[in-house]
């Protein structure tokens, strides 16, 4: 799945979230945000339940010190009584970040989606 | 595919003759003109004289081909095309009284889904009188796509390498450049990158460019050819530390089936034109005799890493690490352009004297823009290039 078809469905099942829906969209409050820097990827999901794996990964576009863009990711994952998974990365080498988003997930599954954001 | 109707048809051994001799005068006749039509448009593929680091747009004799941007109003990208003469932008499909909204439409292409056929939205290249992109098969495989000129058909014209898309879900476009028959490919997921060509069409791989095997990390990028070779870039790391590189540019010697190391050290954006490599450095602007192994500096300005492409008149760089200007040089080293824009790219893709091509962003989202260098100077700004 696209990584822009992710970030959809992410979108999809937060505004459930969000929107407090019942039914099978219930899930547990969660909030995520999102910061790139030319010089950082920062990432914060939280949901506020424990006894879940959660996870947040930040897919980013930087440039590299030879000029050329592409792309990568990284994440930071949580078990157990944790509730808030958060990652960041410095970029060095003469590397900049250009732009960024982070999605986070529960239990393997999309579940909220910080939009894009820009250095 | 369509079944062959079999006919029964009796022919004397005679007439059977006068057949097979006739077929045979046609189909030497046949072999003659396609050969005379294939030199025809590699000529003018030649002549375009378009420069594009990234392989975003294609380009024919009578216009662009791109990839919607990828955003909220279109999530998924259609078939674009941009006619030279007109300026006009349009879905590429010519089916009669189609609104172009929906899959129905030649320019809507499958997306990428485990077990489909599906198309990246990124890589596109005009060869040959069709177009191809890249993406993944049902199989799982990395492929190359080939497209109608006029959008109406598509085939899966060659599996390039399997992927781990079913197991991880993760796809990175591979790096991609069609040229003389061949497609010179990188699976840009490997730690230890090579420079792999299969023919266009399919059949089995070639390793041309392996990096230092002691090395941690080997990169091969930029694949571009000029004046009938193909140049790329290359550097093996021991460790994470960019100043340490080893490698630079290289240029694949096909007769030879061998690949030289042209200019040591050079891993930023380049171009090549007689014999003459471009490029921007701490220096300055550069020009290096690929003959003579010297380098001489036309501007002495330093410039970090900026995109570089040749017109017949002029030098473009794009300052991709600092604000985005544009300028423009002579081959005598004299400043002729400087446009300022609010916008910054976050790519430039490349383009030719009359027009450039990028992709930048605003409060929207990403867009694809163009610069049309026919303008007034004063008038000269980066555009949206979307259907109109």
């Amino acid at each position: 799945m696209s990584k822009i078809k992710k970030m959809v469905l992410g979108i999809a099942l937060a505004m459930c979230v969000f929107g407090g829906s019942v039914g099978t969209c219930y899930a547990a409050s969660s909030s995520i945000e999102v910061d790139i820097t030319a010089t950082r990827a920062y990432g914060k999901f939280v949901y506020m339940e424990a006894g879940h794996q959660i996870k947040v990964t930040v897919f980013y576009i930087e440039k590299d010190s030879f000029g050329l863009t592409r792309d990568g990711d990284v994440s930071d994952t949580q078990f157990g009584n944790v509730t808030t998974a958060v990652v960041s990365k410095s970029n060095s080498n003469g590397c900049q970040y250009v732009s960024g988003y982070a999605v986070g997930y529960v239990d393997g599954s999309e579940m909220a989606v910080a939009g894009r954001a820009y250095a | 595919m369509r079944e062959k109707e079999e006919k029964k048809i009796h022919f004397t051994s005679g007439i059977k003759l006068l057949c097979v001799l006739a077929a045979g005068a046609f189909l030497l006749s046949a072999c003659g003109k396609t050969e005379e039509k294939d030199t025809a448009i590699a000529m003018e593929s030649h002549e375009i004289g378009s420069d594009f680091e990234y392989q975003d747009i294609a380009e024919s004799e009578n216009g662009y081909y791109f990839w919607e941007c990828r955003c909220d109003d279109h999530i998924d990208p259609r078939l674009m095309f941009m006619d030279k003469e007109s300026g006009r932008v349009v879905p590429l499909c010519n089916k009669p009284d189609c609104m172009h909204d929906g899959k129905d439409c030649n320019a809507y292409f499958p997306e990428m889904h485990s077990g489909q056929n599906g198309v990246d939205k990124h890589y596109l290249q005009y060869y040959d009188g069709n177009l191809y992109a890249v993406g993944l098969s049902s199989d799982n495989y990395a492929a190359l796509f080939c497209i109608k000129e006029d959008g109406s058909e598509w085939e899966i014209n060659a599996k390039l390498y399997r992927t781990d898309y079913m197991a991880t879900g993760h796809w990175k476009s591979p790096e991609i450049l069609i040229h003389d028959g061949y497609v010179y490919m990188v699976d840009v997921k490997q730690e230890m990158m090579k420079l792999e060509r299969i023919p266009v069409g399919g059949g089995t791989a070639e390793v041309l460019f392996e990096g230092d095997s002691d090395a941690s990390e080997s990169m091969v990028y930029r694949i571009k050819q000029y004046e009938g070779f193909v140049f790329f870039q290359a550097y093996s790391l021991n460790d994470e530390n960019f100043e340490h590189a080893a490698g630079g540019l290289y240029r694949y010697d096909a007769p030879g089936n061998r690949c030289n190391q042209i200019k040591e050290g050079l891993f930023g954006p380049y171009s090549v034109q007689n014999g003459f490599v471009y490029y921007g450095s701490e220096e300055g602007l550069c020009r290096y005799s690929i003959q003579e192994g010297t380098t001489e500096i036309l501007a002495d300005r330093p410039m970090t890493v900026p995109n570089i492409i040749l017109t017949k008149e002029s030098i473009i760089l794009y300052d991709q690490m600092g604000d985005g200007d544009l300028t423009a040089f002579d081959y005598e080293g004299i400043e002729i352009l400087n446009v300022s824009s609010e916008k910054k790219l976050l790519q430039f893709f490349g383009g030719n004297a009359d027009m450039l091509f990028g992709e930048g962003m605003d409060d929207k989202g990403r867009s694809l823009l163009f610069l049309d260098l026919n303008r007034p100077v004063e008038e000269l700004q980066w555009e949206e290039l979307r259907e109109n």
